[in-house]
């Protein structure tokens, strides 16, 4: 006979081996295994035949029927296997007042198939295809390197990059399904029926956003449909006919920071600021290869951005569209052209080091131009490709059409920082070198361009900040508000790099390398913040988005 | 990053990548699903968020559920489901989850323990609780959310096993209401209608309900209504249910008693009543008509601040429609005088004959999955089965049933949760189980709560987290396994029974509730009287003879395996009732009092406790922010996509008139400030709320730090939707 207290410990025992025991298979699967092949009909929401020429196939949203249960979120997420925490459908709400009564409307938004597809255009992989019968945007996971430029270029904001895949994924409309005549997964997710697979005129998406009329064609508080040509349609009788806003219109909001990138454009910019400035003095070697190293820092940064490095040598599939492919392409000739000046301008010394390669270069002369003639045109020509490369790395971010990353703002900053940093790296090089006389011009330069640039960049951000009608209004309180610090670190760091900048051209104590070493890293540093900010604060306009809190 | 080498073609169209997305048809009954989740098998089940008891199709490899799907086939939810109900099993694969009993040391931390450790401290603590002080000095507080076998044998562990009396659960905070009212209007808590009662009405009433993101799928079944039907909404708020409405009755905040003596003294004054009806099958009427006298129109425009155009169409709606039902949730249950607000509907449908038809009835919408397993069955406020502990032959039924000895039947009423709370304060409550529920979040002046949980000598926290903000003050930590983990039932709101069972393991030695339960009789010593007890079915066999000629009567229900093949039974069911699959009560006029009547039940409506004043201007209203949202969010917050789909921070719904005046911008921060409590969240600033009024989501932990704690008299139910607060604009 067992104690009470042995009872009770065989009891433990045979309740956790209870517990663990799985019995739904057992007890109850058996009487589903015999249901048939039930599928439901969605008919009605569904459309009747396959798309015609100059057709496709679209999202319908009833916003009438929509009542905000937000199912097919989850729904979505369920039936596609998604990760845990990814969605391909997002959810938000417009409110406001209209027809004098308060309003609120649910809205639901997935990939809207555009016409003309950011992603598609932006992809340097043509990791995008839009199939030329159904008219749906599908992505190609195994083909893209998770560069994420397709983010940046959907203004919907519709690929979403995963960190552990590498990858972006994005709404295929369920093509699967549809080829067997099943509902996409949102479809069938609907308690209301509000949403609809529709076929759509292309050419009459793209006539509908021609007008004025655009947005009110499309949604209230959203993107301009005119970008991409989105093709969902939003129904409704009630809504959006009076002032009804995004509940999260007046929040600002941070961005991915993309360090690697950061680190590329500001390197890759000082290298082509120091090759213009090598242009202006002759018989350079350090400057050039001072220039040389930032741009190697540069590329090597980029590819860390990449999810799919290894996959990265198609980049040049996309530059029929893509600025990220020409951006690809353009720094591809500008890193040999700028390694053929540094080595040219070495080559003295490399010559006298190895007497051999003297020797050779001595035989094979008589094919070749005379080296030091080809210098000038080499280092010039390095420094014209290397600004072309910045200009070709403003288009990638003007071609996104995001507000705040407009042509001015672009290529001021990026041009602005190309001139600043060359000026100074130039400036400590000849500091270095003890070539005052060289530094102090760089240095006056350096302080011109400094100063001119501070005050631009303040005044936007002022005026933008005061008006809150400016399309850039939120990105300038994401700088005000979300990221309090910068500015005022970056204000310090404009005091600093002027003082060591104004101790450089008077050579104070004859300190003038540490003078000029100082105001480099302060500007360097100067410009990192700023780059971290072009991103960090660079959000565009967005869909209609959730109470922000 | 990931490195990986591919062959040298220019387009990669397929690859692993591509793989991992492809769909395959699932078999089952199912459409295409994720080939990397294909099932071997699926099974049915219901869903544990709240009343309206979907069935869920969960899909099982091996046995475990790895997806789900809505069930086109179960009657409640026809093929769909909210967000929570798609995400149901994420809760269960949370991180947090507890996997031991923990118990807390000397430095305050949790350390994990052995079940018999754990067992044998809360035995003697509870035992020396009442060996010191008798058997009044200790508590639980149970649950809506667990099945209904185990909160049965909860119930009779506590009453008759340990000899405990004082015991409460949160459907006081839910349902409490509509039990009261139910049970004092037709005579037993008898919710009449079926959900197919939705498509059938040609006018709908909601009060103080917000179906399109509380119980979306009900809402479902409203837009399958064919008679495109009169929606009339009675909330202060504009909902969503509001903007679906063909009426907006946006009242003042607890003027609704009043709006509803109104609308009833108009049908009366109009002759637009159904005397008939009310001979034959009620009792009170005729006191009730001249007490309504008084609410006449122009008393009843001023105090709601409706026009007297609205009140008038509201009533005519109703004389016009054939099929009229009437439904309510929380903002009728959770007031000061909710009872008599219940009853005040009620009595609309009786006088209008709107109840036993297809489409009408004064139907509640309950909250929480089981909070109908809770009335009938927690033997709390009832004995077991709707019984009444003070009846003899009743106790003597119960004892014959479980083979009891009928003095272990106790004939005293139990303390309801909101005088436990103040027992503990009296010194009275010393140690207190709280089960499945989180009492430092969601009790009305929150931390009021807290204070007085600190001061307990003894706390269990019986739960799946060990994180909720009770167990963090637990000094023993039971780790509970969850809905999908064990087998039992749950009754939605329609009365209908559904199943769940396990198609998870609890994570670590978790147990089920019902398991646990077990263990604590074995410990304590009276394993023994639980014998019957073996499983969760064999409990609901128990469950089903205490329901013997019981209005409630469900001994038609063979067993598990019955309720799984029909989708679920709605009570009462007999051997010989028709199985259809929805069925409503009160066809035939007769109600449960012994007369077989009705009654019409009514108070002058009395002042809140908290008017607003001049340094507290505006009225606090609460309630739920979005589908993606359950209550304290302790089991929603675990699922990635629920996250996605909630602002993550609380919020407070302010007018734009009063954000201007008081400075504040949208999104900015503001303070709330009340009687009890300053708190500090960011301003939605809405037209959705009138001037004068804010609303903040019961869901984020400050809510209840501010409202006060006030009850119905009848249903001890707290008052949510009522307190008084200041709101500032926050200082940059």
């Amino acid at each position: 006979m067992k104690s009470i207290a042995e009872n009770n410990l065989t009891l433990i025992d045979e309740l956790l081996t209870e517990q663990r025991t799985l019995t739904a298979v057992e007890r109850f699967s058996q009487h589903h295994d015999r249901n048939g092949h039930s599928e439901k009909i969605y008919s009605a929401l569904m459309p009747a035949r396959s798309p015609n020429l100059g057709e496709q196939y679209a999202f319908q949203v009833d916003l009438d029927a929509c009542s905000g249960c937000k199912a097919c979120v989850a729904g979505c997420h369920s039936l596609n296997g998604l990760e845990e925490n990814e969605t391909w459908r997002e959810v938000g709400l417009l409110h406001g007042v209209a027809e004098e009564k308060p309003f609120q409307q649910t809205v639901t938004t997935a990939c809207h198939h555009c016409v003309d597809p950011g992603c598609l255009n932006g992809c340097p992989v043509k990791a995008y295809d839009k199939d030329p019968v159904t008219g749906i945007v599908r992505h190609l996971d195994d083909q893209c390197i998770g560069c994420q430029y397709c983010v940046m270029k959907c203004p919907y904001e519709v690929p979403k990059y995963s960190e552990k895949l590498g990858i972006v994924r994005k709404c295929d409309m369920c093509v699967s399904r549809l080829a067997v005549g099943e509902a996409p997964a949102c479809v069938q997710s609907c308690p209301n029926g509000a949403i609809a697979i529709t076929l759509v005129n292309q050419a009459e998406i793209r006539t509908q956003f021609q007008n004025g009329e655009a947005q009110k064609n499309f949604l209230a508080d959203s993107p301009n449909p005119k970008i991409t040509q989105p093709t969902t349609r939003y129904l409704s009788k009630r809504a959006l006919k009076g002032m009804v806003f995004a509940a999260d219109h007046n929040a600002p909001r941070l961005d991915n920071p993309h360090w690697p990138l950061v680190v590329m454009l500001v390197f890759t910019q000082a290298a082509a600021g120091m090759f213009l400035a090598a242009t202006i003095v002759p018989t350079t070697p350090v400057l050039l290869l001072a220039a040389f190293m930032l741009l190697n820092i540069g590329l090597l940064a980029a590819p860390l951005h990449l999810g799919q490095p290894l996959k990265a040598w198609r980049a040049f599939l996309g530059w029929r569209t893509s600025w990220l492919s020409r951006e690809i392409i353009a720094f591809n000739q500008f890193a040999p052209l700028a390694a053929a000046a540094t080595t040219l301008a070495w080559l003295p010394f490399l010559t006298q080091k190895f007497p051999k390669l003297g020797e050779l270069l001595q035989k094979i002369s008589a094919w070749l131009p005379p080296l030091e003639k080809l210098q000038l045109p080499l280092t010039l020509g390095a420094a014209v490709v290397g600004l072309g490369c910045i200009f070709v790395s403003g288009m990638v971010y003007v071609d996104t059409k995001r507000a705040i990353w407009s042509p001015r703002y672009s290529f001021g900053n990026f041009f602005g920082t190309t001139l600043l940093l060359g000026a100074t790296f130039a400036a400590a090089t000849f500091a270095a070198l003890g070539k005052i006389n060289f530094a102090q011009p760089f240095a006056i330069a350096a302080l011109v361009v400094r100063t001119a640039l501070f005050i631009w960049r303040r005044m936007e951000l002022r005026a933008a900040l005061k008006n809150s009608a400016s399309p850039i209004h939120l990105n300038a309180r994401a700088i005000r508000e979300l990221l309090p610090r910068t500015t005022p670190i970056r204000t310090a760091l404009f005091v600093a790099s002027t003082i060591f900048g104004l101790l450089t051209i008077t050579n104070v104590g004859g300190a003038v390398l540490i003078w000029a070493g100082a105001a480099t890293l302060a500007t360097l540093l100067s410009e990192i913040i700023a780059r971290y900010v072009f991103f960090r604060a660079g959000a565009g306009k967005k869909m209609p988005g959730g109470i922000a809190a | 990053m990931k490195l990986k080498f591919s062959k040298p073609v220019l387009r990669e169209w397929t690859g692993p990548l591509t793989e991992d997305l492809v769909l395959h048809p699932g078999k089952f009954g199912l459409g295409k699903v994720p080939a990397k989740f294909a099932p071997d098998a699926t099974t049915t089940m219901v869903c544990g968020f709240c009343s309206t008891g979907c069935g869920l199709k969960i899909h099982l490899k091996d046995g475990e559920a790895v997806n789900l799907t809505a069930d086109e086939n179960y009657p409640v939810n026809l093929g769909m489901a909210c967000p929570k109900g798609w995400e149901a099993l994420a809760p269960l694969s949370a991180p947090d989850r507890g996997t031991t009993p923990l118990l807390r040391d000397a430095n305050g931390k949790f350390q994990p323990t052995t079940w018999d450790d754990a067992m044998k401290l809360f035995a003697s603590k509870f035992k020396d609780i009442m060996a010191r002080h008798g058997n009044e000095n200790v508590a639980f507080l149970g649950t809506g959310q667990i099945c209904t076998e185990e909160m049965a044998l909860l119930g009779a562990l506590w009453k008759f096993g340990m000899g405990a009396l004082h015991c409460d659960s949160n459907t006081r905070q839910c349902m409490a209401t509509a039990h009261t009212a139910y049970k004092q209007s037709f005579g037993f808590d008898a919710p009449p209608f079926t959900y197919a009662d939705f498509e059938a009405s040609d006018v709908l009433v909601f009060v103080g309900a917000n179906p399109c993101i509380a119980h979306p799928i009900m809402w479902q079944r409203v837009l399958q209504n064919k008679n495109s039907p009169q929606i009339i909404v009675v909330d202060p708020r504009r909902t969503e249910t509001a903007m679906n409405a063909t009426q907006h009755v946006a009242l003042k905040p607890k003027s609704d008693l009043v709006l509803l003596y109104g609308i009833a003294n108009l049908l009366i004054q109009n002759d637009w009543i159904d005397l008939e009806f009310i001979e034959r099958n009620t009792n009170d009427f005729a006191d009730f008509a001249s007490f309504a006298r008084q609410f006449t129109l122009e008393k009843v425009a001023a105090e709601t601040n409706l026009s007297p155009e609205e009140i008038l169409q509201f009533a005519e709606t109703i004389h016009r429609g054939k099929a009229v039902s009437f439904w309510w949730t929380m903002g009728v249950n959770q007031g000061h005088e909710a009872t008599r607000t219940a009853q005040a509907i009620i009595n609309l449908a009786l006088m209008t004959g709107n109840i036993g038809r297809p489409g009408t009835g004064a139907n509640s919408i309950t909250g929480q999955c089981n909070a109908m397993g809770s009335r009938l069955y927690a033997n709390i406020t009832s004995l077991l089965g709707g019984h009444d502990f003070q009846n003899s032959e009743h106790r003597k039924k119960i004892s014959s049933i479980l083979e009891i000895p009928e003095q272990k039947i106790p004939t005293a009423p139990s303390w309801a949760y909101d005088q436990i709370v103040q027992g503990i304060a009296d010194g009275k409550i010393k140690g207190l189980w709280v089960m499945a529920t989180n009492s430092s979040h969601s009790w009305i002046d929150r931390d009021n709560f807290n204070r007085l949980a600190d001061k307990l000598e003894f706390l269990v926290v019986q739960d799946l987290y060990p994180t909720t903000e009770t167990a963090q003050r637990a000094h023993l930590f039971l780790p509970a396994a969850g809905w999908g983990e064990k087998e039992g039932t749950l009754i939605n709101s329609e009365r209908r029974i559904g199943l769940v069972k396990k198609v998870r393991r609890a994570p670590g030695q978790a147990l089920s509730d019902f398991n646990i339960c077990k263990l604590v009789a074995g410990y304590w010593g009276c394993g023994e009287m639980f014998r019957k007890w073996s499983s969760p079915e064999a409990a609901f066999q128990l469950m089903k003879e205490i329901s013997r000629s019981q209005p409630c009567d469900i001994t038609g229900i063979a067993d598990y395996k019955h309720l799984d093949d029909e989708g679920g039974i709605q009570w009462p069911f007999q051997k010989d009732s028709s199985l259809q699959k929805e069925r409503r009560l009160f066809a035939d006029g007769k109600f449960f009092h012994e007369d077989g009547k009705a009654k019409f039940l009514f108070d002058a409506p009395r002042p809140v406790a908290e008017p607003t004043d001049a340094e507290f201007p505006f009225v606090l209203l609460t309630g739920r922010g979005t589908s993606a949202q359950w209550h304290t969010n302790t089991r929603t917050e675990k699922s990635d996509v629920l996250r996605k789909l909630y602002p993550a921070n609380a919020y407070v719904e302010i007018n734009p008139a009063d954000a201007a005046r008081l400075g504040i911008a949208p999104n900015s921060k503001a303070s709330v400030i009340s009687r009890r409590a300053k708190v500090e969240c960011t301003a939605f600033v809405t037209a959705g709320v009138r001037a004068g009024q804010i609303f903040i989501p019961m869901h984020y932990g400050i809510t209840n730090k501010l409202t006060r704690s006030d009850f119905d008299p009848h249903s001890r139910q707290p008052s949510y939707k009522h307190c008084a607060v200041r709101v500032d604009a926050m200082k940059k």
